[in-house]
């Protein structure tokens, strides 16, 4: 979830792919050197695999140092021809195939670095409110925190909809199938 | 035979067991709607209560709860993007993007009425395969396994959405992922990095959970619209209209039905293979591929209708052998056991009634779930009107608790939120999510039946009947993926072109 | 499994305690007996109004958990908790909780059913990621021991260890497993051992239904499982039991011949202490270091709990035979296994788990 992306140019899309492009070759190099310590027939489908992995990453890595290198005539929404054989479909912007996932593309593409920022600042509470207190306490906090100042809800809301997912919780969870909750490491409520 | 049938219908029909599977059903309602919790960790959950009723009775409970989590599941992923269960990734491709187009009434009729066809097709290939039951199971093999493993893989291609090298990427990687964990030849920890929680690999439900539903509510949590968006009318019409389209698009249910009911009785592979082959096909044999994963009914038909018939068929090699399909009938299989029914021929002489009204029981559930959920479609499809912000909370706690509730413990969390993270990347850079969850699906089906494939028969199992029917559907499905593919990007090149010259 | 319901685990079981130490061990508990109820009795107190997690190494919905949930439905009752829940946390064969409860706070709030046979295995196989000693366990009591069996395919030739060795001259005896390391593997090298003959221990199966699937196709020739998975195989035709992995016969079916009458005398230590790991079966145990008062506590509702006829009435109910054994006992039993073990066998054991 990098904060860094402004608008959606192309150059920022391909600064993504470099990114992804280069983690993948890393996770790819390294699964095959871990799978050089194994057995041999523990190690035959990763080694294969990322090797293949591998292989593919770099042809990719090719295509988008073709896709850099060579310049792009400005008018033709296809930058087609670059790199490889079948990928070069892939390069086209707002693929008439890509439907719903483009338009969470868009939306992705153009929330900037303050919309990321207090986003991802959300998510981090959750989850380290999670992981610290565990959900009984992190559940009425957060639900209440984002209800009022994100989406601006009324504190009778905030109040029914505390109520209502924490007894579904508990009704569901407690009464019915006798699971237990995510408990935090400093648990605050419960045992 | 014809006894049997007609006595398995009464016994279900005993005030009873009808009582018992409207308990069922009701659970299964409303656990089905959660993420993750639905299919087979309710059923776990709710064994206990089994113990001491009679065999029909605990499979009017129990198997009327399956198959009503199948199909509330199905109405999370179409309205909120996040699927219940690694074999029913498929609804959300179409019946999502459906939901955001504002026409979640008619995508949730669709998927309701196509998931009540297709049960009814899974039950009576149940049904109809018990005279040759036994032969049929038996001749299946892990080379047979294997094959199908690679026939489902080959729709890596198929889902990449036109970007086939990074789907391929995609697709090692997802592999990769179900290779984590101990290995069975060598018994290795392979990738576990010296933490336990990796030894039994990593769970496909937080994946699929964080995979599909982190981008979602991150997307809400930005655009701060609701599901539908604001262009959307804010009307909910659709709900007959969905119900039509199954009757209208029969064919694509009933060939999803029949692919699902067939490929659903090969143990551990069938669930997750059979939604991508009856999707993929229903994409071949469509009239607008194009639209598939951007709304297409006919995608969210086959989706559906696969999806209710697989449960059929999976149920066929437990009847049949004792060999459970999937996770569910593998604690549908503890239920006979503890009720003191043997799977076996037994099952297909003393006890036929019991099997007949486990068909019946699959029928009438899905019927009265289809009844019970009709009224509840409108107001369901208005939850994608709503702001996006007030979801937010909800949504995560979903996802959360459906990480977390198989194996009670944070570290599902954690790969659920690291899937979350991996699945907003492949938004944010157009790479494409479904060969990753294709690929940890099948991964380490694929190597185990391999292997075993290969230490049973040597290299012999190349020359079974059956894998070879398999190789040369594998080799012609990749065949048509391919010219699809190329005929797809020439057609587009000469239209691109067509508008830089005019 | 008609037949195969609760008996009594201290008849036919060879691992009786030294007389003379059980005498000693009587009159000191006698001469302690007023001190020790009185606070006992405190001790016991202390689990009122608690709730008491019971935890389970594998998934909800299988056969382990069965056990764990019938234990906790009776057993909270009898020792005057609040409640008793059960807890699944699979992970790991059961390493994972099983390593937790040895680490985790000895206040008997927190007790595990636990895999006692592959622990062992796992502990003394040199196995990575034990955290444990299965020994210093405070054992609660046992629930079942079932003993494992050996199987063939419904329509194999095979009826003798003749007909095995006459197999084994003309192609490798098949015997199939699940994983390296899992119990399945281990009862199936030990069978590669004793049948002398070209053999191969083929892995990777998911389960136990799926090795007999393969049973039941003629793929493979031999496969060691429990008697109660071996016995639903039967009935669905797709194995026949041959003997018992034991040297004694079992109750239920008297008609299996113990593997130590089949083969060679000289592999009768290693099948000894096979079945006595087998034997340690799914115990209940609290983490080490328990007060003894409070482990007399849990001792004594376990006790309670599998001698009542409400939980013996559920376990005939439930096909789920019942073996009931004393903590005490359990303890003496994991001791005897786990320090009288031959050499061969810890080989054994390390080639299975060390790569």
């Amino acid at each position: 979830m990098s904060a860094k992306s402004v608008a959606g140019s192309p150059r920022t899309v391909a600064y993504g792919d470099w990114i992804i492009t280069f983690g993948l070759i890393a996770i790819m190099a390294g699964a095959y050197t871990l799978s050089l310590k194994w057995p041999a027939n523990a190690a035959f489908f990763p080694r294969l695999l990322s090797a293949v992995g591998l292989i593919l990453c770099l042809l990719n890595l090719g295509a988008l140092i073709w896709q850099t290198l060579s310049p792009a005539p400005a008018a033709v929404p296809a930058r087609a021809g670059g790199g490889h054989g079948s990928d070069d479909v892939q390069l086209v912007e707002g693929d008439e195939d890509q439907g719903n996932e483009d338009e969470f593309h868009k939306i992705f593409t153009r929330a900037d670095k303050r919309m990321w920022g207090s986003v991802v600042s959300w998510i981090v509470f959750f989850f380290v409110g999670l992981y610290t207190v565990g959900l009984l306490v992190t559940l009425p906090v957060f639900t209440v925190l984002y209800l009022r100042i994100v989406a601006k809800a009324s504190w009778l809301v905030c109040l029914l909809y505390v109520l209502g997912t924490a007894g579904l919780i508990y009704l569901l969870f407690d009464l019915l199938l006798h699971l237990p909750l995510p408990e935090g490491v400093f648990p605050i409520l419960g045992s | 035979m014809l006894d049997a049938v007609l006595s398995g219908l009464l016994q279900v029909l005993s005030p009873d067991s009808m009582m018992l599977m409207m308990i069922g059903i009701f659970i299964g309602f409303v656990v089905g709607v959660l993420p993750g919790i639905g299919g087979p960790v309710a059923m776990a959950l709710m064994l206990p209560f089994t113990f001491g009723m009679p065999p029909i009775h605990v499979f009017a409970f129990l198997l009327g709860m399956k198959v009503v989590t199948s199909t509330t599941g199905d109405i999370t992923a179409v309205l909120f993007g996040i699927p219940g269960e690694a074999t029913s990734a498929a609804t959300v491709l179409d019946g999502h993007p459906m939901a955001r187009k504002g026409q979640a009434g008619r995508a949730l009729g669709a998927v309701l009425m196509s998931s009540l066809v297709g049960a009814i097709i899974g039950a009576l290939a149940l049904g109809l395969s018990i005279p040759v039951i036994r032969p049929i199971v038996l001749a299946f093999g892990p080379p047979e396994f294997f094959m199908l493993t690679v026939v489902g893989l080959i729709f890596i291609a198929s889902l990449s959405r036109g970007q086939m090298l990074r789907g391929l990427i995609m697709g090692c990687l997802g592999l990769l992922i179900a290779l984590v964990g101990i290995d069975p030849q060598a018994g290795v920890p392979r990738y576990a990095f010296g933490q336990l929680e990796l030894w039994d690999g990593i769970g496909i439900v937080p994946v699929v959970i964080g995979l599909f539903g982190g981008p979602e509510i991150l997307q809400l949590m930005l655009s701060k619209e609701s599901i539908a968006g604001k262009s959307a009318s804010r009307k909910i019409v659709g709900v007959g209209q969905g119900i039509l389209d199954t009757f209208r698009y029969w064919k694509t249910v009933a060939v999803a039905g029949l692919i699902g009911a067939g490929i659903g009785v090969i143990p551990g592979v069938g669930g997750s293979v059979a939604q991508f082959i009856a999707y993929g096909h229903a994409k071949q044999t469509s009239k607008h591929p194009e639209e598939f994963g951007k709304g297409s009914i006919d995608g969210l038909l086959a989706a559906g209708g696969n999806n209710n018939a697989k449960d059929g068929g999976a149920l066929i090699p437990m009847i049949a052998i004792g060999l459970p399909g999937s996770v569910s009938t593998a604690i549908l299989l503890n239920a006979f056991l503890i009720s003191g029914l043997n799977p076996g021929p037994e099952m297909l002489t003393t006890h036929l009634d019991v099997t007949f009204s486990m068909v019946w029981i699959t029928i009438i559930a899905n019927i009265i779930v289809v009844i019970l959920a009709l009224p509840l479609l409108k107001p369901l499809a208005r939850l994608t009107f709503t702001e996006g912000p007030i979801l937010v909370p909800f949504l995560l706690i979903l996802v959360v608790l459906g990480a977390y509730a198989e194996n009670n413990r944070m570290f599902d969390i954690w790969v659920m939120a690291t899937s979350a993270f991996v699945g907003v990347v492949c938004l944010r850079w157009n790479w494409p999510r479904a060969p990753l969850l294709l690929g940890a699906v099948l991964g380490d089906l694929c190597e185990r039946y391999l292997f075993l494939s290969s230490s049973l028969y040597g290299w012999s199992w190349i020359q079974r009947p059956l894998v070879i029917v398999l190789a040369i559907a594998a080799v012609a499905i990749l065949f048509k993926t391919g010219w699809d593919v190329r005929k797809h990007a020439r057609d587009r090149q000469a239209a691109s072109l067509k508008e830089v010259r005019s | 499994m008609a037949g195969t319901f609760f008996k009594q685990a201290e008849n036919g079981r060879a691992f009786a305690p030294a007389k003379g130490l059980s005498t000693l061990s009587l009159v000191a508990a006698l001469a302690l007996v007023p001190l020790t109820a009185a606070r006992a009795a405190d001790e016991c107190a202390f689990f009122k109004d608690k709730t008491v997690e019971l935890v389970v190494p594998f998934s909800a919905g299988g056969g382990f958990d069965a056990y764990g949930r019938m234990v906790a439905k009776y057993m909270g009752d009898e020792l005057g908790a609040a409640n008793m829940i059960v807890r699944n946390q699979p992970g790991a064969g059961g390493l994972l909780a099983t390593n937790q409860t040895w680490a985790a706070k000895p206040d008997g709030l927190r007790i595990q059913l636990i895999a006692a046979s592959g622990m062992i295995a796992a502990e003394f196989g040199g196995a990575a990621g034990v955290a444990f000693k299965t020994n210093g366990f405070s054992w609660i009591g046992r629930v079942s021991g079932e003993p494992d069996v050996i199987a063939t395919g419904p329509d194999s030739p095979i009826k003798s260890l003749a007909d095995i060795a006459k197999i084994g001259g003309e192609r490798t005896v098949r015997i199939g497993s699940t994983g390296l390391g899992s119990p399945q593997y281990i009862t199936a090298r030990l069978l590669a051992t004793v049948i002398e003959t070209k053999s191969q221990v083929i892995t990777g199966f998911s389960g136990a239904p799926e090795v007999f699937a393969s049973l039941g196709r003629g793929d493979l020739d031999l496969f060691a499982s429990s008697l109660s998975a071996a016995e639903a195989a039967e009935k669905a035709q797709t194995a026949r039991t041959l003997w018992v992995f034991g040297t004694e016969r079992e109750p239920s079916r008297p008609e299996l011949v113990p593997l130590s009458e089949v083969v060679d005398a000289k592999f009768l230590p290693l099948i000894t202490v096979q079945a006595s790991v087998t034997a340690a079966g799914r115990a209940l145990a609290a983490p080490p270091g328990i007060a003894p008062e409070r482990l007399q506590c849990l001792r004594d509702a376990f006790d309670r709990t599998v001698a009542s006829t409400a939980f013996l009435d559920e376990s005939r109910q439930l096909n789920r035979p019942v073996e009931p054994l004393s903590g005490k006992r359990v303890a003496e039993l994991i001791k005897t296994a786990t320090e009288g073990a031959p050499k061969e066998y810890l080989d054994l054991l390390h080639e299975s788990f060390t790569q």
